[in-house]
């Protein structure tokens, strides 16, 4: 998918035509669309406060300062909440693959009783919205005592109805030769899963850890459901929180939501198809 | 790969070695069991529990203080959702009207970038990333930065507006126009989704049977209507069904940009379950939202289940 190996249908054929202007045009003025208000936001954030509130909007920073950014982090630690994110979103990566694709093994290579009862138990929970759960995994969550703590944010997302459907999936097309393979020459199951199917799924396992690291790096109401300690908040709730605590300070509420989304964007640009292929193929949000 | 290619070998019970996972000895029919069953604990704990929690807590007159004291009261929290000091009906139905639009809006305009992007080969990659920019990135920034694209007094959008002498608009800062323009952030962000679903199902048209058409002296219009919307329509049902189910569950752009306001103008289920749950500790009436939202959502599940079915079978 997306590979650009075949020719679309409807291409030109080479000769610069009236109607291939016209349709460059259009998708230029869509990209446009979708992508200046990212510039706007990055290049307003080097503007000092009086430009960016001036009646009369300037595009390019007339007063160029990084003002904003020294100011923002000595006021909420903005690098912190970076770091959060990246810790909990690469955990909560990590043990999806793991627990996805451990089960994915067991649904794809073995047969034992109850198999579909289980594997159907696990993927209707897929049509569970998390409004449904957020309340009492919240209680769940502060019986445990787990409010205000890393654990919290990644305990409840620990396996994935999805992530195990995918791999299962992806597993069944492994021959079973190979498997078999490395039963008679006396290798254990955590083997064959270790260096056969895993080094076999990377496909999957690719589209489904960047579609987990995303939706997790991106997420908010849960976050924002149990952390209330400054030194504790993901990347999105310190975006939040800046809005709600310092919504008349313009300047720094775009500076902290270009601290969110640049990193993000040049890791998109740097893995574009990856990125586009995982999520189409899990289909994200 | 090379282990997979060795493993057919001799040489093999060398490879596999004395290492932890071989020294790991456990017998062949113990294993799927050894697997699953911390799974569906974890499943029993983390979302079976919560949700027969849910239905416990929507049944009864819940005492934040002791929960277990709390009066059995059947179908009351959902009865109650109706009166008139509930402001379950005006959540309700901006949930519908937001549904209805960002569906009506993400299908077609999904389809219409994905022809556009089919057009271009080279350059592809690069509009694929505009498109599908706003997508990736955290709602929260993408509500902070519309926010104040909409700013009425300093939003470049209203100056834009006062260039061409439109009057300044309030956008979501005004009850008639709020629900509309978080909406429109919306669609805005998820465009590329649909479209990158659209451009794959294009993709897959075979070229001989657009070409046969062609030779046949079908035109471009014809070509569109008669061959490659039909050939999409199992891909137009899943975006759509996707779509749907996406729409229901807006949380965080209502939360960062409107916060349910002005008044209740923008106030959808989700918002409304964290506000009477958390803000009101009325526990019985946001889990008979939750279970009304869960209803309705199950049943367009289903029907993607349905959809899906074809795909799931070998």
């Amino acid at each position: 998918m997306f590979d650009n190996g075949s020719a679309p249908a409807t291409m030109g054929k080479g000769k610069l035509s009236f109607e291939r202007v016209v349709l460059t045009l259009v998708m230029l003025a869509v990209a446009a669309g979708m992508f200046v208000p990212f510039i706007w936001m990055v290049l307003s954030s080097f503007k000092p406060y009086q430009e960016i509130l001036s009646l009369k909007p300037t595009l390019w920073p007339q007063g160029f300062t990084v003002g904003n950014y020294t100011t923002l982090t000595s006021e909420l630690p903005f690098l912190r909440y970076f770091l959060n994110s990246a810790g909990v979103s690469s955990v909560v990566t990590l043990v999806i693959l793991f627990t996805s694709s451990l089960c994915g093994y067991v649904f794809a290579k073995f047969d034992f009783a109850y198999k579909e009862l289980f594997f159907m138990t696990i993927i209707s929970s897929m049509m569970v919205p998390f409004a449904v759960v957020v309340l009492p995994l919240y209680f769940l969550i502060a019986r445990l005592g787990m409010l205000d703590s890393y654990l919290g944010l990644v305990i409840p997302f620990m396996v994935n109805a999805f992530g195990i459907f995918l791999m299962r999936q992806f597993m069944e097309g492994v021959p079973g030769d190979l498997v078999d393979a490395g039963r008679v020459d006396g290798a254990g199951e955590m083997w064959i899963y270790w260096r056969i199917m895993l080094p076999l799924s990377l496909n999957a396992l690719s589209a489904l850890g960047v579609f987990v690291f995303l939706w997790s790096w991106n997420s908010l109401w849960w976050p924002f459901m149990i952390i209330s300690k400054s030194e504790l908040r993901t990347l999105p709730l310190g975006i939040a929180t800046l809005a709600w605590e310092y919504a008349t300070r313009v300047d720094l509420v775009i500076t902290g939501a270009t601290i969110g989304v640049v990193p993000i964007l040049i890791l998109f640009a740097l893995m574009t198809r990856t990125i586009v292929r995982g999520v189409a193929l899990t289909g994200m949000k | 790969m090379a282990t997979i290619e060795d493993s057919h070998g001799s040489q093999t019970r060398d490879r596999i070695g004395n290492g932890l996972l071989s020294r790991l000895r456990i017998p062949r029919n113990a294993f799927p069991w050894l697997v699953l069953t911390p799974v569906l604990i974890y499943y029993f704990v983390f979302l079976i529990y919560p949700i027969l929690y849910a239905i416990w807590v929507s049944l009864h007159l819940w005492i934040i203080e002791d929960p277990s004291a709390s009066q059995f009261v059947l179908f009351r929290n959902y009865s109650d959702l109706l009166l008139p000091t509930s402001r379950f009906l005006d959540a309700f139905r901006n949930t519908l009207v937001y549904v209805f639009i960002r569906t009506v809006a993400l299908v077609p305009l999904g389809l219409l970038t994905a022809l556009l992007l089919y057009q271009f080969r080279r350059t592809q990659r690069f509009y694929l990333f505009c498109v599908f920019a706003p997508i990736v990135c955290p709602s929260a920034a993408i509500a902070v930065l519309w926010k104040w694209l909409y700013h009425p007094r300093f939003g470049p959008i209203n100056a834009q507006l006062a260039e061409i002498g439109v009057p300044r608009q309030g956008f979501i800062t005004v009850a008639d126009q709020a629900l509309y323009s978080v909406v429109a952030v919306d669609i805005w962000q998820h465009i590329g989704f649909g479209a990158v679903i659209f451009l794959a199902g294009l993709m897959s048209i075979p070229e001989q049977l657009l070409e046969a058409a062609r030779i046949d002296g079908a035109n471009r219009w014809q070509l569109f209507w008669r061959i490659t919307l039909p050939l999409l329509s199992h891909t137009t049902l899943f975006v759509t069904v996707i779509t749907l189910i996406g729409s229901f569950q807006v949380f965080d752009l209502i939360l960062v940009m409107t916060s349910g306001g002005p008044g209740y103008a923008t106030y959808v289920l989700s918002y409304l379950i964290y506000n009477e749950g958390i803000l009101r500790t009325d526990m019985g009436a946001a889990s008979a939202i939750s279970l009304v939202m869960f209803v309705i959502i199950m049943i367009f599940t289903v029907i993607q289940f349905r959809l899906l079915r074809p795909r799931w079978e070998y």
